[in-house]
């Protein structure tokens, strides 16, 4: 059965993304002298309901005389079916993608280098218009880290524990500045019955977004220069790190059961139901307060706290959806405009603010996040601290699904973090060996 | 060959043509791909680089994962086999006898059978689940909290944990199949021996278990493939962990080929996964015929 769907999706995938996509839409029709020029864009993303979808397509009519002819896929599919419509040049003259690193870095061959793009409607300075975080995240699609593939449009900033106000409240809390305090604060929740962080562990993604976590806090930003080869990932720094956040475990800071658990939705109910009193998360959880509205009240963030002497605070971050141009596309030009409307506050204002949860990559664009006063200034708080992140994505797949695996082998069958370590050292040897770089 | 069934040969053709480009398309083709992309490093993007043997040598030397997933599905046929047989023989027993509601149990029993994998996996997952789950309040309410465990989360009970709803789910095929199989066990000779004094362990064990023995070989099959194609149920319930854990040879395939995007390693994995089920089928059915059991 594996085997049947594995050969069967390269066909499959190539002709499905021909004549059968999964949901294609075109622009509304507008009043123009010239016909508008049609393009293809392919996404994962889904519309945040009909009526802006209705809307959005409409503006880019209005705006820019184009008509696009969006595709969406659910993620992995997405990239299965890039894969091959691009290997058989059917696929789209535009295509979104997401910064920081895996998976898009296998695309660069056949993405256009966007570069020359930015300057020639920009000046040299274009760098200036986003945020020093969307560039760098960006040039992470990159392997080697010096090529712009893609334009910025929004991100999101992570590594920060929400933590519940009524519940620190009732039992005389506040937020820790220092591991100790937070330990002290698991104690005191233990002991009357509330899980001090909700971890859903077995979802494997969030066991990495720990780690990075704790890393940027023991190693600083050892982890990230272990992605470019710049230090090994067996480094005493990060041992250390992974060390510490076995000792998290044994200090019960989580629930026992949260490798048992998914992040969504049991650790995130577990949270939102005043069940657990922390949780790790970013910005994009704003769409919990849909069903917990009380959580604009009683939800607030803090970082991770300095563990011994205490070193800089660095959260992550990652660009939620990034626009990038098909190398082959004939439409060059149209492709562009489209792309690089979203350099514009006219085209970034779709898909950032309160009711995505993202904001915008474009240093100019300015987001109320909430008519909640408090509310938006917690979301003001978190995404001031875009500038200090470091991306939440590594730099191939490969290192990211081994972190995951050291994570659990170190925390759950009692592997040593040196050799838990030595595995995503492996798995980095390996994809550089495979993509042919010397580091 | 007469000129007649020459006929018949080329009119037969005519009717099993569709089957035999429907196999041919969506069976036959998807196998010979799958191989010949075990021999091609390719991460699914641009033109596939042929390596030879190269993936199988990574496959069996360096690949830490594989070993575990190999041994894992090795564990899952053993205790499919052991336990879906054992327990199907016995519900058909119990429910081929006269007690009372058997038609409401049997539709119980076989219920699993009819629900879709995901649903299945999702009831599953709340049901183990260590902080709120049925299983664990179950325990406690009747004195044996210590035995509570994160039983998706810990790497000694995970795998056992999804075995377990594996059988639970298709135990009840089998029950049918034995059922079925029971009503053809002609009633004279059950007569005879309960005239002979054979009491109902003796006519289980002397007369319907080798009745059922054909049908027991063919199940046996069924289980094997049926086991080592499992994934929906690891994929929703431990994805394969803790720390690879709960990780089969049919998981490995996914996570090669759509998590790490190695569409070509992952078609090795597919082709070994392939040429085990179709090993021990083969030397299953060699077992039945050398008996004479089908």
């Amino acid at each position: 059965m594996a085997a049947m769907m594995l050969a069967l999706s390269v066909p499959l995938f190539a002709s499905g993304a021909k004549e059968k996509a999964p949901e294609t839409q075109a622009g509304q029709a507008g009043t123009k002298t010239a016909a508008p020029e049609t393009i293809t864009w392919w996404t994962w993303w889904s519309p945040l309901n009909d009526q802006w979808d209705k809307d959005y397509f409409a503006a880019i009519e209005k705006e820019l005389n184009i008509k696009v002819e969006r595709t969406i896929y659910p993620f992995p599919d997405y990239l299965n079916a890039l894969k091959a419509a691009m290997m058989s040049g059917e696929g789209p003259d535009v295509f979104s993608t997401a910064g920081g690193g895996s998976p898009f870095g296998d695309f660069t061959p056949i993405m256009e280098p966007l570069g020359p793009w930015f300057e020639k409607t920009w000046g040299a300075g274009w760098k200036d218009r986003w945020g020093e975080f969307d560039i760098m995240d960006v040039l992470g699609i990159d392997p080697l880290g010096k090529t712009m593939y893609a334009l910025p449009q929004t991100h999101q900033v992570g590594g920060i524990i929400w933590y519940n106000t009524e519940i620190f409240a009732k039992h005389n809390l506040k937020p820790p500045e220092t591991y100790d305090e937070l330990k002290k604060i698991a104690d005191v929740l233990n002991a009357n019955g509330i899980t001090p962080i909700a971890w859903g562990a077995k979802d494997q993604w969030p066991n990495k977004d720990w780690f990075i976590t704790v890393a940027a806090q023991i190693a600083g930003d050892k982890y990230w220069q272990a992605n470019r080869g710049n230090v090994k990932f067996t480094d005493p720094d990060l041992v250390k790190a992974l060390d510490f956040f076995i000792q998290m475990q044994k200090d019960k800071l989580f629930s026992p059961g949260s490798w048992g658990m998914t992040q969504y939705m049991d650790a995130e109910n577990l949270f939102a139901e005043g069940k657990a009193a922390m949780m790790l998360t970013g910005t994009w959880d704003a769409w919990l307060t849909n069903a917990h509205p009380e959580g604009m009240d009683i939800w607030r963030g803090f970082l991770f706290p300095k563990v011994g002497a205490g070193k800089k605070q660095i959260p992550w971050a990652s660009s939620s959806m990034d626009f990038s141009m098909n190398k082959n596309t004939k439409k060059k030009e149209a492709a562009w405009k489209f792309i690089s409307w979203y350099g514009t506050e006219a085209g970034a204002k779709w898909w950032t603010g309160p009711a995505s949860g993202q904001d915008a990559a474009l240093k100019s664009m300015k987001i109320t996040w909430s008519d909640h006063p408090e509310w938006a200034k917690f979301y003001d708080w978190m995404y001031s601290l875009a500038p200090l992140a470091q991306p939440r994505e590594t730099r191939f797949p490969e290192i990211g699904e081994a972190t995951q695996t050291a994570v659990e082998a170190a925390s759950v069958k009692g592997m040593s973090a040196k050799d838990a370590m030595q595995l995503i050292q492996d798995a980095y040897d390996k994809a550089i060996k495979a993509r042919g770089l010397s580091k | 060959m007469s000129t007649q069934s020459g006929k018949l040969h080329r009119g037969g053709i005519f009717f099993v043509l569709p089957a035999l480009i429907f196999f041919a398309f969506f069976i036959l083709y998807p196998i010979l791909e799958t191989l010949r992309l075990s021999f091609y490093d390719w991460r699914g993007l641009y033109t596939p680089v042929f390596v030879g043997l190269r993936n199988f040598g990574e496959l069996f030397f360096q690949d830490r994962v594989f070993g575990q997933a190999l041994g894992n599905t090795f564990i899952w046929v053993a205790l499919s086999i052991v336990l879906l047989l054992g327990l199907g023989f016995f519900l058909a027993l119990t429910l081929d006898s006269n007690i009372r509601g058997r038609n409401v149990y049997r539709t119980i029993i076989y219920a699993p059978a009819t629900m879709a994998g995901v649903v299945i996996a999702a009831v599953w997952g709340w049901i183990y689940n260590a902080d709120f789950g049925f299983l664990n309040n179950l325990l406690s309410r009747v004195g044996l909290g210590t035995f509570g465990r994160v039983w998706l989360g810990d790497p000694n009970t995970a795998l056992y944990s999804v075995i377990a709803v594996h059988i639970w789910r298709w135990a009840g095929t089998n029950m049918v199949i034995y059922l079925a199989a029971l009503q053809t066990i002609p009633q004279e000779i059950i007569e005879s021996a309960i005239v002979d004094g054979a009491g109902a362990w003796k006519q289980i064990w002397r007369i319907k278990f080798p009745f059922l023995l054909p049908t027991t070989g063919m199940l046996a099959i069924l289980s094997i493939i049926g086991s080592m194609r499992e994934f929906e149920l690891v994929f929703i319930l431990t994805r394969g962990g803790p720390a690879n854990s709960s990780d089969t040879l049919a998981m490995h395939v996914y996570n090669q080929a759509f998590t790490l995007f190695r569409p070509g390693y992952g078609a090795t994995v597919a082709v070994v996964l392939l040429a085990l089920t179709l090993i021990l089928t083969i030397f299953q059915l060699r077992f039945y015929r050398r008996f004479s059991l089908i």
